[in-house]
């Protein structure tokens, strides 16, 4: 028997059997639209996710302090950006180390007039870092360059050209603190803060910029020695001062929710405020892998090599709870794809009863047990592919349901993504694949049956 | 003893069979013995429950059976494999049963053309040789009605288009006039004589009506499992012409 006429009898079967074919399809179709659904959503979460915190890049930490209040901190410096690069277990892109300011700052700003204030959480890193992320040759610490004189301050107003400011304690021109913020940032005070403060949201930060004037007008504050939260710090080795600063853009290499600056400011002002054993250590190291998959051998290599470790990934811990979760619904998908199949199999199994006579004539005019089997799990595997065409399609309409809902009925929140869904080809794919599968499942003992019963006894009665 | 000039279609020698186990075993055939000639009309006659359609469907190869020894068109059954059955069934066997056994939800011509599932003929030749076989049984003017629609002799007709559909050698008929009324079986019945004429197409046809018995050049008599006469025995005394009287005898 070619295949071809084996499709032309069985679907000859199924459109005798229509009626039959819709009520035991019917879980099959709820059991892939379950299926389907779930797949997509937890793939549409994990996406958004691993967007906002990629898996590959992990960020290297010292241990924190022991129990018996001993300050066992190791500390890392460039010895320690060395030893990493050096490691064989994970092929590392780049490796950023990190430097927090270790005093009170403030960082304030005027944001349509009004004055917000801010304590700075941010720290330093390599300018070059920023730099490949379409920053431009702004952000990079002015004051690295020793050579060029600087200018004095223009009396009475304080006042110095573009980008420069009035640094009170030398009275010269200084260049303003480039300043990048993460993309996150923007998100959090378009969604939470401006929402809450009636501030207008930012759209692209150009937009943005633009609205204010261009960048020179975009002033930002450090008061360092000034705390906006906890007034009465420990003691620091230099008064507060102002140094202003400049916001140049956004970058997805600024930490995700901070100000980054160049690392040379940050050095220095630890150096001034908390002395020279903060300017040299650094608080992490950001190191890029390769591959998602060394993840764990490098986070095991530090433990065992430098005695390191790794911090946290948000990522790994939202993806880790969505897999749980997802796992948790694909079994009740595939609970009732399964009870479908057993409902496919009574099914057939009284079809099988009814059509004996019909059995026995196939095989009266040269049918093997073969072709019997295959007419029956042929029949099956179509109930359940149209099944599962029809569940695919309503899972997609659910989730369109569903978007639509999210989209107009739920609070604007940070990283709220436009879909929920993510419809990757091997899902609605695998959805028919299951339908199939457990419809031939549920074809698979009432086939066996019919293949086995005696042509004689099947014609007589 | 046959001769040389005779060629051996159906012989089964010394076959039992019964149903049900222990206690509840009840034979149904009884060392049954028979052998039947490339191009006879056999009639095969006994009382309802005799075990008449239980030996044709053994012949068929549709049955199982105890003991004894089965070969059809020199296939001996219980060394032949399922397929090799299968394949036998579909080209050089063809079944006419007493409900037809037509499928309701399928047009005549689909029907006859059923056979050709299990080949890999193509589609178009398999119609047109559905075709010759409606013509052949006078209905291609039917082709297109499902079965439903048509008289009992026009569905016993098709049925017999179907079963003729591979020009099979050997024809096995479980009382295919059961259902119809004395004029169309009358005229079933003269189809099966020509065919058995022209075609040279050898007949076992299981019945209970004079009128075929009569009609049949050999009858064999059953009963209770056991052959209780067979013409065949006695052709060496009997002429031909003779063997309809003696089928008359034999069935009243
Ligand atoms: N599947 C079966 N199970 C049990 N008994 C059967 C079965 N088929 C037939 N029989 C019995 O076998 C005997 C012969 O049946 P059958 O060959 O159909 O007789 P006939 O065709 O001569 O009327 C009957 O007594 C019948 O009841
Ligand atoms: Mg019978």
């Amino acid at each position: 028997m070619t295949s071809g006429k084996l499709v032309k009898l069985v679907l000859d079967n199924a459109r005798r059997h229509r009626r039959e074919f819709v009520l035991s399809g019917f879980g099959i179709v709820v059991g892939v639209a379950a299926f389907v659904f779930f797949l997509a959503l937890s793939m549409g979460v994990r996406n958004k996710v691993l967007e906002v915190f990629p898996l590959e890049r992990v960020e290297v930490i010292a241990p924190t302090a022991g129990l018996a209040g001993a300050d066992l901190t190791k500390r890392m410096d460039e010895s320690t950006v060395e030893q990493i690069r050096n490691q064989s277990v994970a092929d590392v892109g780049a490796i950023i180390p990190r430097m927090t300011v270790d005093f009170p700052v403030a960082l304030s700003g005027y944001f349509n007039g009004d004055r917000m204030a801010l304590e700075f959480i941010g720290d330093g890193v390599d300018p070059a870092y920023v730099r490949e992320d379409n920053i431009g040759e702004m952000f990079k610490d002015w004051e690295a360059d020793t050579d060029t004189p600087l200018v004095d301050c223009q009396l009475p107003k304080f006042s110095c050209e573009g980008l420069y400011y009035c640094e009170r304690s030398d009275m010269k021109c200084h260049h303003r603190v480039p300043v990048v913020v993460s993309r996150n940032i923007i998100e959090v005070y378009n969604k939470n803060y401006a929402k809450s403060h009636g501030l207008p949201v930012i759209g692209e930060m150009e937009q943005f910029i633009v609205q204010r004037g261009g960048l020179s007008k975009m002033r930002l504050y450090f008061d360092l020695g000034q705390s906006v939260i906890n007034m009465n710090q420990k003691k620091l080795q230099s008064e507060p001062r102002r140094v202003e600063g400049v916001l140049l853009g956004i970058s997805d290499r600024a930490i995700p929710l901070g100000a980054t600056i160049p690392m040379g400011y940050v050095e220095r002002w630890n150096r001034e405020y908390v002395g020279e054993e903060s300017a040299t250590a650094y608080s992490s190291i950001i190191v890029e892998l390769e591959n998602k998959e060394d993840v764990a051998p490098f986070g095991k290599w530090l433990i065992e090599g430098p005695n390191l470790r790794l911090e946290d990934s948000m990522g790994e811990r939202f993806a880790s709870i969505i897999t749980i979760i997802t796992l948790i619904f694909i079994v009740i998908a595939l609970v009732i794809v399964t009870i479908s199949a057993i409902n496919i199999a009574h099914s057939f199994f009284m079809q099988v009863s009814e059509r004996r006579k019909e059995i026995g004539l196939l095989r009266s005019i040269g049918g093997t047990q073969n072709n019997i089997r295959m007419l029956f799990v042929g029949e099956a595997a179509l109930l359940g592919f149209l099944a599962g065409v029809v569940g695919v399609g309503l899972g997609i309409g659910i989730a369109m349901v569903g978007d639509w809902a999210f989209v107009n009925y739920t609070a604007d929140f940070a990283f709220k993504p436009k879909t929920l869904f993510d419809f990757q080809a091997w899902i609605p794919v695998s959805g028919l694949g299951v339908a199939v599968l457990f419809g031939m499942i549920g074809g698979a003992l009432p086939a066996r049956k019919a293949a086995k019963m005696q042509p004689a006894e099947a014609l007589t009665r | 003893m046959p001769s040389q000039a005779f060629e051996t279609v159906v012989s089964v020698r010394d076959v039992h069979k019964s149903y049900g186990k222990g206690q509840a075993k009840t034979p149904v055939l009884r060392g049954v013995s028979l052998e039947i000639q490339k191009g006879e009309i056999v009639a095969l006659i006994g009382q309802s429950g005799s075990g008449k359609s239980t030996l044709l469907n053994i012949i068929g190869s549709l049955d199982t059976w105890e003991s004894g020894q089965v070969e059809v068109m020199g296939i001996d059954f219980s060394k032949a494999r399922e397929t090799e059955l299968a394949a036998m069934r579909n080209e050089q066997i063809g079944f006419v049963f007493q409900s037809f056994n037509l499928l309701d939800h399928l047009t005549c011509i689909e029907n006859v053309v059923l056979p050709a599932s299990f080949t890999s003929m193509r589609e178009k030749d398999a119609r047109e040789q559905g075709m010759e076989a409606l013509r052949r049984v006078g209905l291609e003017e039917l082709a297109h009605r499902p079965p439903g629609e048509l008289s009992g002799g026009q569905k016993q007709r098709v049925a017999i288009a179907r079963a003729l559909y591979n020009k099979p050698k050997l024809l096995l008929c479980d009382e295919p006039t059961g259902n119809l009324d004395s004029e169309t079986g009358e005229n079933v019945i003269e189809f099966f004589g020509e065919l058995n004429r022209e075609d040279g197409m050898t007949l076992l046809i299981v019945t209970h009506e004079e009128r075929l018995s009569r009609f049949a050049e050999r009858v064999v008599h059953i009963k209770d499992g056991v052959i209780q006469s067979d013409d065949a025995s006695e052709l060496h005394d009997v002429s031909k012409e003779d063997s309809g009287a003696l089928a008359e005898e034999n069935a009243s």
